[in-house]
């Protein structure tokens, strides 16, 4: 499985993102706002996701508004820096 | 001071509105695991955006769809005047988001336990959830207890009408279904059960879930009582150690047929037996806010209350009781 089906199924399982399937959310999509309309508690709990399922810490704000700005965005963000932290839940070899 | 009950709501395994709990059907168990049906809040989606709902758990959507149906039976806005109060009760509050916080901290440490679990898990979060909805400013509460959450959460609300804080109180009782609470409720009940001869009315039947409402305001006028409140009136709330056969005498009503009386709770099984008892929890099911669930029975049953008038008695732990003396508004009628 690639990383960005991963991400939205991820995104829709612990975001509770109702009626959407993966397929409903555009990798280019701004996730916040607008787009798939997380908010602030979203991004508190997709700061932690990313860290237990990829080993990737997001270590400041600054961070986070590049990483967040989309599917696209989060998935490069986690491939450069993969492996910084062993995964403390089911990652993607599994 | 008495509590008029402007409006009413309910839903629950047995279904929503008071057409479906006086319909009277005994409440199946349907799971394996002797649970009911879980309450229905799909209707919800009609009346909000999807994205407002997507962070409210089964628990407070519970509450917000009784609470928005309270208020329209009551004939107000579903932005209610901002003057006022949110009083929710529950026996165990949101337990399902509590029990998934703390697995999210068994599977992943503190450090990477869910925000968002921990957010839901939050005591008062289902009263904030209402408020935030409702866009109510005036004071909030919850009050959690296992032994008459309903009483003391009504006691709460006279005193805030009472002090003239609010003008107005939406009162909630609540309570979700939990395989864990179930588990161990039917343990207790068993252990109390085969201990002393108690919890004879409530052992057999489903554990369930489900939300009663009601909009609450000052009776502060006895003889403007008839026409006033659209469902009647909540006299008195007592409490009493009270042999655990009668009411508590001090309630002026009578006993003993004079007034009927609905049980809920640990009733020693000899109660059943006496002229006047009612005991209406095979409808409702087993539930820690079953004496809400008394009181909208009582307050709705059209004429099936000889005088307009009727006891409401949770028995708790040790034998104590909690008493809400209920009467219905002169032309009352049926279910609504």
């Amino acid at each position: 499985m690639d990383i960005r089906t991963a991400l939205k199924q991820e995104l829709i399982k612990e975001l509770r993102l109702e009626d959407i399937g993966p397929e409903d959310i555009d990798n280019a999509a701004p996730l916040f706002g607008e787009g798939l309309g997380l908010d602030s508690l979203d991004a508190v709990e997709l700061t932690v996701l990313v860290q237990r399922r990829f080993g990737v810490i997001i270590e400041d704000i600054d961070a986070a508004r590049e990483a967040f700005a989309s599917v696209d965005a989060l998935a490069g963000y986690i491939e450069t820096r993969k492996g910084e932290l062993p995964c403390a839940g089911p990652g993607l070899s599994q | 001071m008495k509590l008029a009950v402007d409006g009413t709501a309910c839903l629950g395994s047995f279904g929503t509105g008071m057409e479906a709990l006086l319909r009277g059907a005994p409440l199946p168990a349907v799971h394996a695991d002797g649970r009911a049906v879980a309450a229905d809040t799909s209707a919800l989606k009609a009346r909000l955006p999807a994205r407002a709902l997507r962070q409210i758990d089964h628990f407070s959507r519970m509450a917000l769809l009784c609470a928005l149906n309270a208020l329209e039976d009551a004939g107000i806005p579903e932005s209610p005047p901002r003057d006022t109060g949110i009083i929710l009760v529950s026996g165990y509050g949101p337990a399902t988001p509590t029990f998934e916080f703390q697995d999210s901290i068994l599977a992943y440490g503190e450090i990477l336990a869910s925000p968002l679990a921990f957010s839901r898990s939050v005591q008062n979060i289902p009263a904030a959830t209402l408020a935030v909805t409702l866009h109510l400013v005036g004071p909030c509460a919850t009050v959690c207890r296992g032994d008459f959450p309903v009483a003391d959460g009504l006691c709460i609300a006279r005193q805030w009408l009472e002090e003239g804080r609010v003008e107005r109180v939406l009162f909630g009782a609540v309570d979700e279904y939990s395989p864990l609470l179930a588990r161990l409720t039917r343990l207790r009940v068993g252990m109390r059960a085969s201990r002393a001869g108690r919890e004879g009315l409530r052992a057999a039947l489903p554990v369930s879930e489900g939300a009663v409402f009601f909009c609450l305001t000052a009776d502060k006028d006895i003889s403007a009582f008839a026409g006033k409140c659209r469902r009647g009136c909540i006299e008195d709330i007592l409490f009493g150690r009270a042999g655990n056969i009668d009411p508590p005498d001090n309630t002026g009503v009578g006993t003993r047929g004079e007034v009927p009386v609905f049980l809920s709770g640990a009733v020693p099984r000899r109660l059943r037996a006496l002229p006047g008892m009612r005991h209406v929890g095979h409808v409702y099911g087993n539930i820690p806010i079953a004496q809400a669930f008394d009181a909208i029975s009582a307050l709705s049953c059209g004429n099936g209350l000889p005088a307009g008038r009727a006891l409401c008695l949770a028995h708790g732990t040790g034998g104590r009781t909690a008493c809400l003396h209920v009467r219905q508004a002169e032309n009352r009628g049926g279910a609504s």
